[in-house]
């Protein structure tokens, strides 16, 4: 029997399908609940000073089988509650949680706050920061000196557990923002988020997002992902080489198979994240697990680190 | 992933027109709305899967993109989730009654018929019926609007089984004799019900729960359905599960409560409405609303 055992930045996984931020991780009874259903970690909602409200709905919309679209707003308890509804949570599975704010200081109060109760961080830097009036919101990830400024800060205060640095697919240069959160001292980075967009009703002629924009997930974005991810693969063996520091890669975007899982791992991630898959079914871990166990037994591969990165050789020169 | 189930979307809006208003109380309105007329080939399939796929105890989420009378642009309101009072499905009508509580509900009051609205649902998993080849009785208890779910519930129960016309008891609390709402409906369509007002201004004055153990004990139902505030039901809950413990009736029923609490996603993935004070992560939006006795044990150390 294949093991999909696995282990990144030290956090040692029973498998390597993490729950991502933003689905059931807002509260003690949901993450326990994904622990139930096989997933080999869990990143929480993510998590804020204040408590958020979240945009006006629709928050989540359903375009077709492959596309979710969703603007939410980060609707969270605030971090003062968070801790409170985490205090007595027990689990056998590491526990990633999700931070964002506007500022390095922000980010780095929520971090020595959230610490004690994580077994690592994941700094969500898609969110906007503020510009000078009358530009158009940027994110955190779009910006390499925010970004670098945003994990140096947070790296320079906490040392205890590993620091995930989740980046966004809109920008032009991913390598780019990579390099700057590994400047900075990332341990490991986590991509893609959500696509930016759009979708106009035909019966209302307007945006049907209560937001009017968000980000697009779902199968539809699987394509998309395993180019990102490739292209900060090829950023992260350089660094690699030059520095001989290895830096952790985490895929996520689109996965819904077992299949989709293994793609990603022949790129080179050292685990993946799910999210939209659980939307039609929760057992949908077990199933994924299976797939991925029938991939490797059919290759006769033992463990995942026997096929991780087999596919890069073809994009070294590419991506 | 079939392609032929490409437009068989669940959450995406749907345009619905108001047919007709029903002022119930000052603060309550019932929405009859119906199919457009005229609408996208595109949509004609989401409309059948939406007749389809509605019973009673699911809920819908209503989305009031736009004041469509005044032909201005008003900021898009926060889409919230609704019970349905009424539904038929051969004339592809229903119904949704609503509380006024906030700014949504507030704009949705500004609404004629003739304005469009967006619906999206439904969602949840819906009341679970009796068993049409068992001499089944049913009892349903109802606090102000929620009256307006165990409304479509009872007449779903008359319509493919009439039997339960007569047989079916609701026991209805309200705070005053203004808050009642269906009211002509009453001795017409609820042919046995029991009132309770608070301040005893009409029925009986108190609770339904203060009468729940003589309807137990003398109606044996063998069905309870509640809905209403949730005060109220951990209040049948605590009865219910005296007279379970007790084993006061001989005979077996099952009871049903419609939970309510703020929706986010709709779709169950958020998991921002976990069922409070439950442990093993139950959603309300994906595995309820509506919750059996038996998976609603932990209120009994509420």
């Amino acid at each position: 029997m294949p093991s999909l055992s696995t282990t990144v930045c030290g956090l040692k996984l029973k498998n390597p399908f993490i729950v991502a931020s933003g689905i059931m991780g807002g509260s003690a009874s949901t993450i326990r609940r994904l622990e139930t259903l096989g997933a080999g970690a869990v990143v929480t909602k993510t998590i804020t000073i204040k408590e958020r409200e979240g945009y006006p709905g629709p928050t989540v919309v359903e375009i077709s089988n492959d596309i979710l679209l969703n603007a939410m707003g980060l609707p969270n308890p605030g971090v003062k509650k968070f801790k409170k509804e985490l205090e007595d949570l027990e689990l056998t599975i590491p526990l990633i949680v999700s931070i964002s704010e506007e500022s390095p200081e922000e980010f780095v109060k929520l971090a020595k706050n959230l610490t004690p109760l994580a077994s690592a961080l994941e700094l969500n830097l898609s969110c906007p920061h503020p510009e000078p009036k009358g530009k158009k919101k940027i994110l955190i990830a779009q910006d390499k000196e925010m970004t670098y400024q945003v994990v140096k800060k947070v790296k320079e205060e906490i040392q205890e557990i590993p620091i995930f640095v989740k980046l966004s697919p809109s920008v032009t240069d991913i390598k780019e923002i990579v390099h700057a959160s590994l400047l900075a001292g990332a341990d490991g980075i986590t991509l893609i988020n959500t696509v930016p967009a759009l979708d106009i009703d035909l019966n209302f002629e307007r945006p049907v997002l209560g937001n009017l924009i968000g980000g697009q997930s779902g199968h539809s974005i699987l394509c998309i992902a395993q180019r990102k991810v490739a292209e900060a693969k090829s950023e992260l063996l350089q660094w690699e080489r030059e520095k001989g520091r290895k830096v952790h890669l985490i895929g996520c975007g689109g996965i819904s198979t077992g299949y989709d899982a293994v793609k990603f791992h022949l790129i080179g991630v050292d685990a993946v994240q799910i999210g939209t898959v659980l939307k039609n079914d929760l057992d949908v871990i077990e199933r994924m697990k299976k797939e991925m166990e029938q991939f490797m037994s059919l290759k006769g591969y033992n463990s995942i680190q026997d096929f991780q990165g087999k596919a890069f050789k073809y994009l070294e020169n590419v991506v | 992933m079939k392609s032929e189930q490409k437009y068989d979307l669940l959450s995406y809006p749907l345009k619905f027109v108001i047919e007709k208003l029903v002022k119930e109380t000052r603060s309550v309105m019932t929405f009859h709305l119906t199919k457009p007329e005229k609408s996208l080939d595109i949509d004609e399939e989401r409309y059948a899967s939406f007749f389809e796929k509605v019973k009673p105890g699911k809920f819908l989420m209503v989305w009031t993109p736009q004041s469509q009378r005044k032909k201005e642009e008003v900021a898009s309101l926060d889409s919230i989730p609704l019970g349905i009072s009424m539904f038929d499905k051969e004339k592809k009508r229903f119904a949704v009654t609503v509380k006024k509580v906030g700014p949504t509900t507030s704009l949705l009051f500004n609404y004629q018929p003739g304005d469009a609205l967006g619906i999206m649902g439904p969602y949840g998993n819906g009341f679970s019926l009796p068993d049409s080849t068992k001499d089944e009785k049913v009892l349903l208890i109802a606090g102000g609007v929620g009256l307006a779910s165990l409304r479509f519930l009872y007449q779903h129960l008359c319509l493919y089984h009439p039997q339960h016309k007569e047989k079916t008891h609701l026991l209805y609390g309200v705070k005053t004799k203004e808050d009642l709402i269906f009211k002509k409906e009453f001795g017409v369509n609820f042919k046995n019900f029991t009132i309770f007002s608070e301040d005893g201004s009409t029925g009986l004055k108190g609770l339904p729960t203060d009468r729940l153990p003589y309807f137990l004990e003398n109606l044996k139902p063998t069905r309870i359905y509640s809905c209403g505030p949730e005060a109220m039901l951990k209040m049948i809950y605590k009865i219910i599960d005296k007279f379970k413990c007790e084993k006061t009736i001989k005979q077996p029923f099952y009871a049903e409560y419609s939970v309510e609490t703020r929706f986010y996603c709709g779709v169950g993935i958020c998991g921002l409405c976990s069922l409070r004070g439950e442990s093993s992560g139950k959603l309300v939006c994906r595995d309820g609303p509506v919750f059996s006795h038996q998976q609603l044990e932990f209120w009994k150390g509420e």
